[in-house]
């Protein structure tokens, strides 16, 4: 008989520890883990939001460096204008209009562009001109049918330094 | 050979098997209640270290984000520009609206300006109503494109169309 009762004591306890610890325990442990849910969608958010305002400073940084050397000006044009002219080299594109002037704070030169020819020339000509390494940075573009061409508007600028 | 009892105590009657189950019953229910309890407690303590170990990686990248976005208006607008114009140039942004494209849908010409997203004016021509719906559908559930705004239209057996749209690419 005292085997039995002690059957029944355990069970008893066996629940009530499992009723009174182990519930509200689960219960606590749901409630971290999705603090820890929010905690980590909150956090990659945030590296998100970070890492393109890194990637934004690192483009503006490098825009404004890569004409760092042209000392004045002047030599600025002369240095945009031999980057898209050569750029314009690799591309068969006619009816070009090229115009390379000082520009004022923040830019330091400001570049419009005129061409046409097939489709794909004049597409892969501003994937040229807006390469990280030539300085460029695209303001306008207008492309538009002329025939069985395309013809070709672009207005970029070169960030000065300190902007 | 053992001394007889013949005294009248009652003799303590060894546990059968039903006793000895009904033990057994309640020994599994204590350890179980006692995993449950050892294993939760064990969840909810990796969690709360584990939040915390978030929190503090968090604050430290909060605190670089906000410096980063008191750069002044005019420098974090040139910023986005230098960054769109290197990161969507034309093509690609040809490219990703091409994608979108029903094949009776066709771009006629494209103005895009950059700034700190690019806003495209598209003039489009399709050969039904139902082609140019398509592809208005498809911006508009694209997460590239944003602001999907339909202009003019003209309806002369196909369709020619205005539609302005701002594109964000990977910017979002």
């Amino acid at each position: 008989m005292k085997a039995r009762w002690l059957a029944a004591a355990l069970i008893a306890g066996g629940f009530a520890l499992y009723g009174a610890v182990a519930l509200p325990m689960q219960r606590q442990a749901a409630a971290a883990a999705d603090d820890d849910r929010r905690a980590r969608d909150e956090a990659r958010d945030i590296r998100l939001r970070l890492a393109r305002l890194e990637r934004r400073d690192a483009a503006h940084l490098r825009a404004t460096t890569v004409l760092a050397s042209a000392g004045n000006p002047g030599d600025t044009v002369r240095a945009v204008r031999r980057s898209i002219v050569q750029g314009l080299g690799e591309a068969r594109v006619s009816g070009v209009h090229l115009g390379v002037t000082a520009g004022r704070a923040p830019y330091a030169v400001r570049v419009h562009l005129a061409a046409e020819g097939p489709f794909s020339e004049v597409v892969g000509l501003t994937g040229l001109l807006a390469r990280p390494e030539r300085g460029l940075v695209l303001e306008r573009v207008h492309l538009s049918p002329r025939g069985e061409r395309v013809s070709l508007d672009l207005e970029a600028v070169t960030l000065g330094p300190g902007s | 050979m053992r001394p007889r009892d013949f005294s009248s105590r009652p003799r303590r009657r060894p546990p059968n098997g039903i006793d000895l189950g009904l033990l057994g019953i309640g020994l599994l229910t204590v350890l179980v209640a006692g995993y449950a309890t050892g294993t939760s407690w064990a969840d909810f303590k990796r969690a709360r270290q584990h939040v915390a170990e978030v929190r503090r990686e968090t604050e430290a990248a909060q605190a670089r984000l906000r410096a980063l976005e008191a750069r002044s208006a005019p420098t974090a607008a040139l910023g986005m520009q230098a960054l769109l114009s290197e990161e969507a140039p034309p093509p690609r942004v040809l490219a990703e609206l091409a994608s979108l494209m029903p094949p009776d849908v066709r771009i006629e010409s494209m103005g895009m300006a950059y700034g700190e997203s690019i806003a495209l004016d598209l003039q489009v021509s399709a050969k039904a109503g139902g082609a140019y719906e398509a592809f208005l559908q498809r911006l508009e559930g694209s997460p590239l494109f944003t602001d999907v705004t339909p202009g003019d239209e003209t309806r002369d057996g196909g369709i020619s169309a205005t539609v302005r749209v701002r594109y964000r690419g990977s910017l979002r």
